[in-house]
């Protein structure tokens, strides 16, 4: 195989190391630079910060309903207890009882015990009484309101009589009324309206879809939290589906990785020896370098805020609790969107020279949107609620950078508010 | 040598270690620099630029997928490649090609490289672009049309026309 005579380029340059490196080029000169513009490696990135917050408001609202939600339910128990409940001293223990008491426990359930003769869907609850040394896994029980029947059958009280059993014999002897798990959710059967106002932060991922696949798109992205403000109209059906719309706005405002380097010598007329306006921001490094006399040089980094006007269309199913409502939506949304860019660079080497360009761009694209909601009442008909969402774009925005990147958004949030029923 | 030990300090943001990764590459990036004919007072920048991506995406390296100096070589050229994109490439029309030439360098031959260099220096920069990225890189002329947005066919008629460039640059030194 013959060899390419330009093969002589690539063995004498592949490895070149120039005899002479320049001093302004050796670490001491550039560390400071370089160590300004590096990430603090102990700093913590927002978005586990912000998901910690949402998580742990979420953890809130959710015990909050469970608390709110067992704390009424005991109540009602309360008030729903028999008197049987208490051991009445004046029941007297059966002398058939007494001699079985040292018959061995049979740990089985038979068809006979479980059903108690009956089943509970087709009959009239049964009032079950015990006697005072009744206890679990022990036998005899006597049944009213027919005549009291003794019987030597074993009633497994740790198992379930059946799903719509009326009651349960607690392990303190207690009798516990069960609700069928059916009409523990008490759903409003109304249709109503709702209206919510909510608001929070949101985090924004640009997701750069590269034109020319020159890099890896991750060295670019950069998210940043911006906030975000809602308000909504829903009709919840009387199938727990519910239809909502209304208004979203989002403003965020994000720093490029890429470009991050533009220099600017700027000075004032008559004043060169003092200048500097910076146009960086604070999360912005600020590289010094002296190149020029007699002016000062910073790095500016490129910018781009987007503000955002959507209306979602959504449909929704609900899980509502006395107390607490829960409700998934999702949907598509439109997006009015303006993205506006800014940045300083110099224009001609050499010359202390300012430029500054900026861009502006208005457009509507479509995209999904994805939440869960979840609200306590607080009031008659009035509820604190959050939120969580995703809405990503379908399109990509029509905005293009220099270096041919666009982008298709993804941005969470999350939001607290207020929403009233009508 | 670069251990792993140092790359970890690196990523801890510790100053010496940095000092040791940047001295270790500093004679290799000042060269592929000057490859690409970059401007003497523009290097300190570009060089800087370079580093920042090296030490912010250092937690990116994979050492098993190969030697640390190919991906920051590959890191370095990317940020060269922006730097000329914004400073706007010289492509040289087809028509000011030259013609024919009948000299091509013996593989046998020993340059200098700095003789080399000089000889690069003469492309114009979209030519010696391409003919640094193809030739000494070994960048397919596919990936070389992604990053530089051109097409393959574009990518392989500036390396013809570059190593006709090189033969005739060649020619005129020997005679």
């Amino acid at each position: 195989m013959s060899k390419d005579p330009f093969d002589i380029f690539k063995e004498g340059l592949q490895d070149y190391h120039p005899k002479e490196i320049p001093s302004w080029l050796s670490w001491e000169e550039n560390a400071e630079a370089i160590q300004a513009a590096l990430p603090n490696p102990n700093s913590k990135k927002r978005r586990p910060f912000w998901l910690f917050l949402c998580l742990l408001l979420m953890g809130f609202v959710g015990l909050g309903s469970v608390y709110l939600l067992t704390s009424k339910r005991s109540s009602q128990e309360k008030a729903n207890t028999p008197e049987v409940n208490e051991h009445p001293s004046s029941l007297s223990l059966p002398s058939t009882v007494e001699s079985s008491k040292d018959q061995p426990i049979e740990d089985e359930a038979t068809e006979e015990n479980i059903s108690l003769g009956s089943s509970p869907l087709s009959s009239p609850p049964v009032l079950l009484t015990l006697l005072p040394d009744d206890r679990v896994g022990e036998k005899s029980a006597s049944i009213s309101p027919s005549s009291p029947v003794e019987t030597t059958n074993f009633i497994p009280t740790l198992q379930p009589l059946s799903v719509e059993a009326p009651f349960l014999l607690a392990p303190t002897g207690n009798i516990i009324p069960v609700k069928p798990w059916h009409t523990s959710i008490d759903l409003p059967n109304t249709q109503y309206w709702s209206l919510h106002l909510s608001g929070g932060a949101t985090i924004f991922q640009p997701n750069y879809v590269l034109s020319s696949p020159e890099q890896d798109p991750a060295s670019f992205e950069e998210e940043l939290i911006g906030w975000s403000a809602a308000l909504r109209m829903s009709r919840v059906l009387k199938s727990r589906l519910s239809l909502s719309t209304g208004v979203e706005i989002q403003r965020l405002r994000y720093l490029f990785k890429l470009d991050e380097s533009f220099q600017v010598n700027l000075f004032r007329p008559n004043t060169p020896d003092t200048i500097l306006i910076n146009r960086t921001r604070r999360d912005t490094s600020i590289i010094f370098t002296d190149t020029i006399p007699g002016t000062r040089r910073i790095l500016a980094r490129q910018y781009n805020s987007h503000f955002r006007i959507a209306i979602p269309l959504l449909i929704g199913y609900q899980l509502t609790t006395p107390k607490w409502t829960q409700t998934l939506r999702a949907g598509p949304q439109f997006q009015l969107y303006r993205n506006s860019q800014g940045y300083t660079i110099i224009e001609e080497e050499g010359m202390v020279n300012i430029g500054k360009r900026e861009a502006e761009e208005v457009g509507i694209i479509l995209g999904l949107q994805a939440e869960y909601e979840s609200g306590i009442e607080i009031a008659a008909d009035w509820m604190i609620l959050t939120q969580i969402g995703i809405q990503k774009s379908l399109g990509k925005w029509a905005y293009e950078t220099e270096a041919g990147l666009s982008q298709k958004p993804l941005i969470l949030y999350g939001r607290i508010g207020i929403g009233k029923r009508f | 040598m670069i251990t792993n030990n140092i790359i970890k300090a690196c990523l801890e943001g510790k100053p010496s270690a940095q000092k040791v990764l940047y001295a270790h590459f500093l004679g290799y990036l000042y060269g592929i620099c000057r490859r690409f004919s970059i401007k003497e007072q523009e290097i300190k920048d570009l060089m800087q630029e370079i580093y920042i991506e090296i030490f912010s995406s250092l937690s990116k390296f994979d050492p098993d997928k190969g030697d640390i100096k190919y991906w920051i070589k590959s890191i370095a050229i990317h940020k060269i490649l922006n730097y000329q994109r914004k400073k706007g490439l010289e492509w040289v029309d087809r028509a000011s090609l030259p013609e024919s030439t009948s000299y091509l360098p013996s593989v046998n031959e020993k340059y200098d490289a700095e003789y080399l260099l000089q000889l690069i220096s003469f492309l114009p920069d979209g030519y010696r672009t391409v003919f640094n990225l193809s030739v000494v890189d070994g960048y397919s002329h596919k990936e070389i049309g992604q990053l530089l947005n051109i097409s393959e066919s574009s990518s392989r008629s500036q390396l013809s026309r570059a190593k006709k460039l090189l033969q005739e640059k060649l020619l005129s030194m020997k005679t």
